[in-house]
């Protein structure tokens, strides 16, 4: 079934980046040592228990509107774009099963494995874009309403193609794994260094940029 | 007709090959259920069919992948079902192939993950199978054939589904990816040991690659199978030209790879993704002539874990402690369903180099039929090791196999027939190697001769149930040689007999120095003289390093260890003179300690092994109380003081919840050796509402509670509001703490908060979550909110000052 789904996995991504880690686990500034130390401890042991998978489809832009309708974010990522690629991917279980191993031995190193995993995802995402010219968006960002989420698997056939799977309150698992659009646009490069926050409804975030 | 079962003995047998390619160039719509068009399009789907008939095929499968009751209302199913098996039928009747036709009802994966990663429980997975499974009998088809599956898990409640609702052949295949594993994990040889266990008739391997990726794949499977091998890839790897998705193999060169397959030993082979008529035609020519390969038995003795097998061809450690016999930690631990310090015991024994984990929880009090299978799956979820399943009860015994992921370890059977009456019908139908000690109605008997004789009678009554004697092992009894000096040599003696007569062999090696001083001297030098009578495996506490001394030293002068490599790890590990020098000193922190006692600068500066060994320091000279009052809530309250002032962060914040942690558990074990009653504050019941799967936060605001004294009960995640009442009605706690991550799922929120209004008016609700905030946590009825864990601590602290004041 399913056989105009496309599948991309990746040997290997650019490396860790320790000061994104630290960050998602709600550190600000130069870590110490000791928390130098048990972050190189996490990065050891999870070295190798990512498997990068991707699951994406590349159609012309009326099909995107046709599928998920109207929205003012929609427009403001894909306006000017021909094409646009509609992809979920996913880190895969590993690291959620590291998460909640240590849920119940050390919390310290359970919430690093958790910051780990969405610095990883987040790389899996931007290595996956690089090339599109367009900036990603997923389900939830603006207005574009986390209910597409049900959209983006019935139409990648993600459990079978990358093992991703979503369940009735719209979380997917593996929880390191996002569903996102992005506007193939080829002569403007729409993409920032950094992601941008200034579209997110959420007030209180701690992690706004 | 012929049976299925014969067929495949004595042919190699042609399944079909790719129906998605097909349906889409016919015109099926990206996103619409294939599954429909066996009703709106049976034309269509009869054509198909009938071209793998054309083209040789003897098997074909229905159009029925994902015809299941998440996709499907019950009545429509039976419609979908009753027509696929019509279509391929009629295909058959009207194809012009000569050759034998079957017909296979198809049954791909839920598309659902199981719990405890994702949402759906093992049994609902189970009964979904079994009514697609029902709807193919009725309708008449010759085989199940489960395929495609993932996750080893999933693959296990299909295959249960299949043999607890017919007595037809079941096939299983499984896709796995270009790493040669399952999407969860699972090797070849893992799922081989599992399913093989459980009675599949064939197993296998389809989709996810093309013939080339998955040779690694077909070899493991053809070395440890014992019954017919299926290979059915995709046609390649997709390409895309032009918008339009093509693989990157044609017929003749798939032939050709597929054929190898064959001469290697395949039995059965067809194409997935990609794949037509043309390339089974193709196969068809290509194969003809080859004589079908011999199915030999493969007499290794295994057991494995979602994600590996385990071998008994060189010894095998059993890690001994998850067992409450003499130990009043662990009962204490079981009694308050401290999941948590059970499966530390578990991490702690992988982590020392256990192969196999016993699991034990029977105790007074404790409801085994219920516990021992939760704290399967709680160890199942971050342990791969395989594990074994140890009680005496029959019931417990089969809840937990049910639910274990994989082929478990069983212990035990004995000679009586009470005992094999109960336990080898479960061995048949979950699969299993089951531990048979040597002793019967008549007790243990004191010569190796007698006892042998008894592990070859349980052999024989094994065998009528169709266990194969590799899947028993047998335990000759170490009794202890302060009662009777020659209680070792028999034991001994019978290992040598055993081992003679090809069985396996397994001891509870510590037995043998019971009532002696200095025990781990003899148990080690017993456990030596054990291994060079040919003992398979031991049962042992892998915290014991005499015991891994002699593990690995015994490894290395039998030639079993590769340049002693692993006694060499082990030794710069774990003796420390040979370690290589490193500076484990940790200088500079962040946060500056005032007036520093050893123990709170410890825990002020998140060093677990120091604050442990600082506490145990100060209990030779200062009270509990003292050292939590005078010292660890102190060196907490400055950490998270220093956190609300933004000079610490959450990471900080955990390392010293971490150090008070064990702190606190050498208290613990200090009032239990002492008989001292440990007071606590109030109980909380914690739990991450139903739907949600997220848990970090609860479980960090779970540890600083722990911290502070609070007494409380996790319920996990995904938690209905029904049980969360439940709890705080049994317990009478006067708080509850409620967490959900997403704003899919503050809904659920705020029905368990109406529910809990309803049924226990007066218990407090404090509320957190990434999106929550605190107007909204007043809207939905909370009594606080705690926008971190500290304010999770100052709510209880301050409900607690008001309960002591009433």
């Amino acid at each position: 079934m399913f056989d105009g789904v496309q599948i991309k996995t990746y040997e290997c991504l650019p490396d860790f980046d320790k000061k994104e880690i630290l960050r998602y686990a709600g550190y600000k500034g130069e870590a110490d040592e000791a928390l130098a130390k048990l972050l190189d401890e996490c990065l050891q042991e999870c070295k190798g228990c990512f498997s990068y998978r991707v699951a994406y489809i590349v159609r012309p832009i009326e099909f995107f509107w046709e599928t998920f309708g109207e929205s003012k974010t929609a427009h403001a990522h894909l306006d000017g774009c021909k094409e646009v690629v509609i992809f979920a991917a996913t880190v895969g279980l590993d690291i959620d099963r590291l998460v909640s191993k240590y849920a119940y031995v050390s919390t310290a190193k359970a919430l690093f494995f958790q910051a780990i995993g969405a610095e990883r995802i987040e790389a899996l995402c931007e290595e996956f874009c690089k090339g599109f010219g367009g900036k990603r968006f997923s389900a939830g960002y603006g207005d574009f309403p986390l209910e597409k989420q049900t959209e983006f698997f019935r139409l990648l056939d993600c459990s079978r193609k990358i093992g991703l799977t979503l369940n009735d309150s719209l979380l997917m698992s593996p929880t390191k794994s996002v569903t996102a659009a992005v506007g193939v646009c080829k002569n403007v490069d729409r993409r920032g260094s950094e992601l941008d926050c200034s579209a997110c409804l959420y007030k209180h975030c701690e992690f706004k940029k | 007709m012929r049976n299925v079962r014969e067929f495949l003995q004595q042919n190699i047998v042609y399944l079909d090959g790719g129906t998605g390619t097909l349906l889409q160039e016919a015109g099926l719509p990206l996103g619409e259920l294939p599954e429909r068009w066996n009703i709106t399009h049976a034309d269509v789907i009869q054509a198909i069919h009938r071209g793998y008939f054309n083209a040789g095929s003897n098997i074909v499968c229905t159009n029925t992948f994902g015809a299941n009751r998440l996709k499907f209302p019950q009545a429509e199913l039976a419609e979908i079902v009753k027509a696929a098996v019509e279509n391929a039928r009629m295909a058959a009747a009207s194809s012009c192939g000569a050759q034998e036709k079957f017909v296979a009802l198809d049954i791909g994966p839920s598309g659902k993950l199981l719990k405890p990663y994702g949402d759906f429980a093992f049994e609902d997975a189970v009964a979904l199978f079994a009514e697609t499974v029902k709807l193919g009998v009725q309708y008449g088809v010759d085989l199940i054939y489960i395929e495609t599956m993932s996750d080893s898990y999933e693959t296990k409640a299909a295959l249960l589904a299949a043999k607890e609702n017919c007595d037809l052949p079941v096939f299983v295949s499984c896709a796995y990816g270009a790493d040669g594993k399952l999407m969860t994990g699972a090797s070849p040889a893992a799922m081989v040991a599992m399913l093989e266990g459980m009675g599949a008739d064939v197993i296998g391997v389809n989709c996810s690659v093309g013939p080339k990726q998955m040779q690694s794949v077909v070899d493991e499977l053809l070395e440890n199978a014992s019954v017919p091998v299926l290979v059915k890839p995709n046609a390649g790897l997709p390409i895309t030209d032009g918008g339009n998705t093509r693989y990157d193999i044609d017929e003749k060169e798939f032939a050709l790879l597929v054929a190898e397959f064959v001469r290697k030993g395949a039995r059965l082979v067809g194409g997935c993704c990609g794949t037509t008529p043309a390339y089974i035609a193709e196969l068809v020519v290509r194969t003809k002539g080859l004589e079908p390969a011999c199915i030999t038995k493969k007499e290794r003795t295994c057991v494995s874990s979602y994600t590996h097998a385990v071998y008994f061809d060189e010894p095998v450690l059993i890690g001994e402690r998850i067992n409450p016999t003499g130990k009043k930690r662990f009962k204490q631990a079981l009694k308050e369903k401290d999941t948590a310090y059970v499966l530390a015991e578990g991490i702690s024994q992988q982590e020392k180099g256990a192969h196999i984990l016993d699991v034990n929880v029977g105790s007074p009090e404790i409801d085994e039929r219920a516990e021992l299978p939760r704290y399967i799956e709680e160890l199942q979820a971050v342990i791969n090791l395989p594990l074994q399943i140890d009680t005496s009860d029959p019931v417990a015994m089969e809840r937990a196999m049910r639910i274990y992921n994989g082929k478990p370890l069983v212990n035990s059977v004995n000679g009586k027939k009470e005992s094999m009456d109960g336990i080898f019908p479960l061995v048949k139908k979950y699969g299993g190697v089951v531990i048979a000690l040597t002793l019967d109605e008549k007790g243990i008997p004191d010569s190796a001769e007698e006892r042998v004789q008894i592990a070859e009678r349980i052999v024989a009554e094994g065998a009528k149930y169709g266990i194969s004697k590799k899947d028993i092992i047998v335990d000759p009894l170490a009794m202890t040689i302060s009662a009777d000096k020659n209680a070792a040599k028999v034991t001994l003696e019978a290992l040598r007999m055993l081992k003679a007569k090809g069985l396996h062999t397994s001891l509870g090696v510590s037995n043998v120095s019971f009532g002696l001083p200095s025990r781990e001297t003899v148990n080690a030098a017993f456990f030596a003289l054990a291994l060079q009578e040919g003992l398979s495996a031991a049962i042992i506490n892998p915290n014991s390093v005499e015991m891994r001394k002699t593990y690995h030293a015994y490894l290395a002068l039998q030639g079993l260890d590769e340049n002693c490599g692993g006694y060499i790890r082990f030794a710069t590990e774990i003796i420390p003179q040979y370690a290589p020098v490193e500076s484990t000193a940790v200088k500079s922190v962040s946060i500056e300690t005032k007036d520093g006692t050893p123990l709170k600068t410890a825990i002020v500066k998140g060093l677990s092994s120091v604050a442990a060994e600082a506490c145990q320091e100060l209990l030779k000279t200062q009270s509990a109380l003292e050292i939590i009052n005078g010292e660890i809530v102190p060196a907490l309250d400055e950490v998270g003081k220093a956190y609300e002032e933004k000079r610490a962060y959450l990471p900080q914040l955990l390392m010293s919840a971490e150090g008070a942690k064990s702190a606190f558990e050498k208290i613990r074990l200090h009032m239990i050796a002492s008989g001292e009653a440990q007071t606590k504050k109030c109980k909380i019941v914690l739990a991450t509402v139903k739907g949600d799967i997220h848990d970090i936060g609860k479980n960090i605001v779970g540890t600083l509670l722990e911290n502070y004294g609070f007494d409380v009960l996790d319920l996990g995640r995904d938690v209905s509001p029904e049980k969360i009442v439940e709890e705080v009605l049994r317990t009478g706690a006067p708080a509850v703490g409620l967490s959900a991550l997403m704003t899919t799922t503050v809904p659920s929120m705020a029905e368990t908060i109406k529910l809990l209004r309803e049924k226990a008016p007066n218990v407090k609700i404090i509320v957190g979550g990434a999106v929550l905030t605190e107007e909204y946590a007043k809207e939905i009825g909370a009594d606080g909110y705690g926008k971190d864990a500290l304010q999770a601590v100052r709510f209880m602290e301050k409900l607690y000052a008001d309960l002591c004041k009433n």
